[in-house]
């Protein structure tokens, strides 16, 4: 049992590390379309990585099926919100950074 | 009218498994409830509308969900290789990025399969998908390498697999 604990803090450590170089993304991307893929990490391989975590240390059970259904419904959710979220900003007229429009 | 009961059974059935799993008891009070609840959720939502399940349609539907989930475990492995790339490239120092919007003309014809094939991109880092027109797609892309998948049709065949059965 240690064992599987041991291995789930492992886990839940490498979802925070994953989250940092996430957030260190959204700060140094130039742009909110650029920045949006930033998040992207955020939620498919943090989220992955901390609930597995959390499903070793809850145990087989109900507890873990509804772990299940949370990363099942942040997958569902998430992309829908990026992509009304791009949507939108395009649709207002927000330029898209470039490579070679400006140098950073 | 026997197509309303499908549709009903169906429903029942997946809410009452919902319920035993989030409920997580298994005695006859807490089943009943559920079963009572689930079916007159069945029932309730039924609407005149939407086209009813044929029995077609419903034995179609297992194979599909099988499908479905090789789908999703096929997509996993190419986020998590995905969110690695793009994690590389935010914390790399000169952060080699080349933002740019591209199109791209989806093969698949049905709803389910584009809202499938929009989803899957956005959901994998480096690509989100800005707008859908007439199976046109706008993509938003970080770099070249994160849109290999979708230039390259291998998404799109892996989706055609679920509905290959049309």
């Amino acid at each position: 049992m240690i064992i599987i604990h041991v291995l789930s803090m492992i886990f839940i450590v490498l979802g925070l590390l994953v989250l940092a170089a996430a957030a260190v993304g959204v700060l140094r991307l130039p742009d909110f379309y650029t920045r949006s893929h930033a998040i992207g990490v955020t939620d498919t391989l943090g989220t992955l990585m901390i609930l597995t975590g959390i499903a070793g240390i809850v145990g087989f059970g109900t507890a873990c099926v509804k772990l299940v259904f949370l990363f099942l419904f942040i997958y569902l959710a998430n992309p829908t919100v990026t992509h009304v979220l791009v949507r939108a900003a395009l649709k207002s007229g927000l330029k898209p950074w470039t490579a070679d429009a400006k140098k950073t | 009218m026997a197509a309303n009961v499908l549709t009903i059974t169906l429903r029942t059935v997946v809410l009452f498994m919902f319920w035993i799993f989030f409920s997580g008891k298994i005695d006859a009070t807490h089943l009943l409830m559920g079963l009572v609840s689930s079916l007159a959720i069945a029932i309730g939502s039924l609407d005149s509308e939407s086209e009813p399940l044929s029995p077609e349609a419903a034995m179609r539907l297992p194979e599909r969900i099988l499908r479905g989930i090789a789908y999703s475990f096929w997509l996993l492995g190419r986020i998590l290789t995905a969110a690695w790339h793009v994690s590389k490239i935010v914390l790399s120092p000169e952060m080699p990025i080349k933002p740019k919007f591209i199109k791209h003309k989806t093969t698949l014809k049905g709803e389910y399969g584009r809202v499938i094939f929009a989803n899957s991109i956005t959901l994998t880092p480096g690509t989100i998908t800005a707008d859908m027109e007439d199976g046109e797609l706008l993509i938003h892309q970080l770099d070249d390498d994160s849109s290999e998948d979708i230039r390259s049709g291998a998404l799109e065949k892996e989706i055609h697999k679920i509905f290959k059965d049309g």
